[in-house]
């Protein structure tokens, strides 16, 4: 009965609710700490008449200071060996940076270049544009977290979502290896997706999917995504590599064209309806990549609060740094201490 | 294995029994009122040598002192006689303090000192003619240091013995710690209320209160304060450090960090006791104190009771 009001105590003042002691027994040493204050078994020289001689402050207090650093040696090794530690914990963080999920197309198609005609110069891979302005990205924004799936048949979880840049970094520097396949969206985008359902909403969602091409959705696929992303309120980049002979997103089409033939224009329109901001962004060139980037990256994210997990501390190193201070403090009073009452 | 058996003998004898006779010369000028033949002047007439006064032949029938001349001048005629003051001995009595903090040990040995001092007291008034008694007191009255007064010539050997004996046996950590003067002023009282000199040796760290009922149970003699005093203790103290006192007396502790100014105050504390001892002493009608260094000599000791006879 007593021990459970005790325990009612300490969590009514909210105490063991954040520590804990691996060990108990050493608290017994504890009240070993009045001991310097009881006895005096310290050298002390025998003096005829103390009572008209004057009392010196400074004096008084060192040999309180003394018999404190004895007590606080005490308690802080009986501290220290048993061993107090913070249980893990959340500590409740704003989060500023926005949560990047890069969707990168890697098929075959991006292997080539903008144009066809030109210089070397001109005729840089889409890909290595690509990644040279990814890798900018990246390395902009230090709040921000970032993932990577690449994508060509089938999606390939390249860096998941988190704060290691360097993941993400070599993950793009992985992509020098050509691209090969075709161009399945809808898969590359359900896998980057499922990336944020483990997270906390922290941060304002985006997805840069980077393709230079478009693939058809069937219905089910469709109704699948717009769920997926209207449960992640995932924003939506799509950063359109068109090549000389694709189509331009910007113009309607004319008046009996088949969408069908242009699967990006379908995708576009089928974006649009998603119901969560959408941006496209078409570049035919190089900078016009870089400028979709720089845009991307200064989108003003939503400053959120959340939990963040700590994991237990262990507290007994700040009892063993006490312990040392009084040590040494003992120490030095040591060194100034008498040994002999010699003029 | 006779050391152990005898720890008494393993233990190092600090306080050594070699006797050295030193004489030192008092002089009093108040009358004895003792009959034992001595050499300080009484009140009642007889075969001295100091002239008192006539009186008549019939009153003092002495005729070998008539004074012719004393006689032709008197109307009526008659025959007077001269008469003469006896000289007698008087009591001289050592009183010591034995309290803990005459144990302290410093520069010089304060025991050896009272012992020196005691024992030269001693021989000095057995030369005199004098009769030499002697009380101790701590806490309690010391009756091993129990001397009544006495004219024999062998008491200054006697009592530099018993001293030494009774610092030898008296432990310096355990048996000598803790304890007051409060029986001195009782063993003051204990040589009774005829007048003597009292040679009072102490180092007089007294309270106020004990101080004054010695110096009540001193009035009726002619005291002399034989104040020793270690320098260690308050003068020449260790230059530089922190120690913890404990007073030997009443326990008390305290912790002194020994600097330069924390030297000068303990200094002026020092000086300003003594000088309040003196004129405690003034103020009481004792004679002024004799400062007992650890190298005193006898010359100066007999000049300053000259000098203070007053």
């Amino acid at each position: 009965m007593w021990s459970d009001r005790v325990q009612t105590l300490l969590l009514a003042l909210g105490l063991g609710e954040h520590w804990g002691l691996a060990q108990a027994w050493p608290l017994m040493l504890l009240p070993l700490a009045v001991l310097p204050w009881l006895f005096t078994g310290q050298l002390n020289f025998p003096h005829p008449a103390l009572q008209r001689l004057p009392e010196d402050p400074l004096s008084t207090w060192l040999d309180r200071v003394w018999k404190m650093a004895l007590s606080v040696f005490i308690l802080a090794l009986s501290l220290a060996l048993s061993g107090p530690y913070l249980k893990s914990q959340y500590v409740e963080k704003v989060g500023r940076g926005a949560h990047v999920m890069i969707v990168l197309d890697r098929s075959a198609s991006m292997n080539e270049s903008f144009v066809k005609k030109g210089d070397a110069l001109a005729r840089v891979p889409k890909m290595e544009v690509a990644r040279s302005v990814l890798k900018k990205l990246v390395a902009q924004g230090k709040d921000d977290l970032m993932g990577m799936v690449t994508f060509s048949t089938s999606p390939i979880l390249a860096a998941p979502l988190g704060n290691d840049r360097a993941f993400v970094q070599a993950a793009l520097d992985a992509t020098e290896a050509g691209g090969m396949g075709f161009t399945a969206v809808a898969r590359g985008l359900g896998m980057a997706l499922d990336y944020f359902d483990d997270q906390p909403v922290t941060g304002a969602r985006a997805m840069v999917l980077v393709s230079d091409g478009g693939a058809h959705l069937d219905g089910k696929t469709q109704d699948m995504l717009r769920a997926m992303f209207m449960r992640q309120q995932a924003s939506l980049y799509w950063i359109y590599l068109r090549s000389e002979s694709g189509v331009s997103l910007k113009q309607s089409l004319a008046e009996g064209e088949n969408i069908d033939a242009y699967p990006e224009y379908a995708l576009h329109e089928y974006f649009q309806t998603l119901n969560v901001p959408y941006r496209v962004y078409e570049a035919e060139n190089p900078e016009a990549v870089m400028a979709a980037v720089r845009d991307i990256s200064k989108l003003k994210n939503k400053p959120t609060r959340y939990l963040e997990p700590v994991s237990r501390r262990d507290l007994s190193q700040y009892a063993y740094g006490l312990a040392w201070l009084a040590a040494a403090v003992l120490m030095a009073m040591f060194g100034l201490e008498l040994k002999r009452w010699q003029s | 294995m006779t050391l152990l058996a005898h720890p008494v003998t393993s233990q190092p004898v600090q306080v050594h029994a070699a006797f050295e006779p030193r004489q030192f010369f008092y002089n009093i000028n108040w009358r004895s009122k003792t009959y034992h033949a001595g050499a300080t002047l009484t009140a009642h007439h007889g075969n001295g040598s100091d002239f008192a006064g006539f009186a008549s032949l019939l009153a003092c029938p002495d005729p070998k002192r008539i004074d012719i001349r004393a006689s032709v001048r008197t109307v009526p005629r008659q025959w007077l006689v001269r008469t003469y003051l006896e000289r007698a001995a008087i009591h001289v009595y050592a009183i010591v303090d034995v309290s803990s903090s005459m144990f302290f040990q410093g520069q010089a040995n304060l025991r050896q000192q009272v012992t020196e001092f005691v024992s030269a007291l001693a021989w000095s008034v057995t030369r005199q003619g004098d009769a030499f008694g002697m009380r101790a007191a701590n806490d309690t009255q010391q009756a091993g240091w129990h001397v009544m007064p006495t004219f024999q010539p062998g008491t200054a050997h006697l009592v530099a013995q018993n001293i030494t004996r009774y610092w030898q046996g008296t432990d310096v950590h355990s048996g000598a710690s803790g304890q007051g003067a409060s029986a001195m002023h009782a063993a003051i009282e204990s040589i009774g209320q005829q007048r003597a000199l009292v040679f009072l040796l102490s180092d007089f760290y007294w309270p106020e209160a004990l101080m004054q009922r010695v110096l009540k149970a001193g009035l009726p003699h002619d005291v002399i304060p034989v104040i020793l005093r270690d320098r260690a203790a308050t003068v020449d103290l260790p230059a530089f450090g922190w120690a913890r006192l404990r007073d030997m007396e009443t326990g008390e502790e305290r912790s002194w960090m020994l600097r330069r100014r924390l030297h000068q105050q303990i200094a002026e504390h020092a000086q300003q006791q003594a000088d309040t001892l003196n004129t405690r002493f003034l103020n009481a009608g004792t004679r002024p104190p004799l400062w007992l260094g650890p190298d005193w000599r006898a010359e100066d000791v007999s000049r300053h009771l000259m000098e203070t006879m007053a």
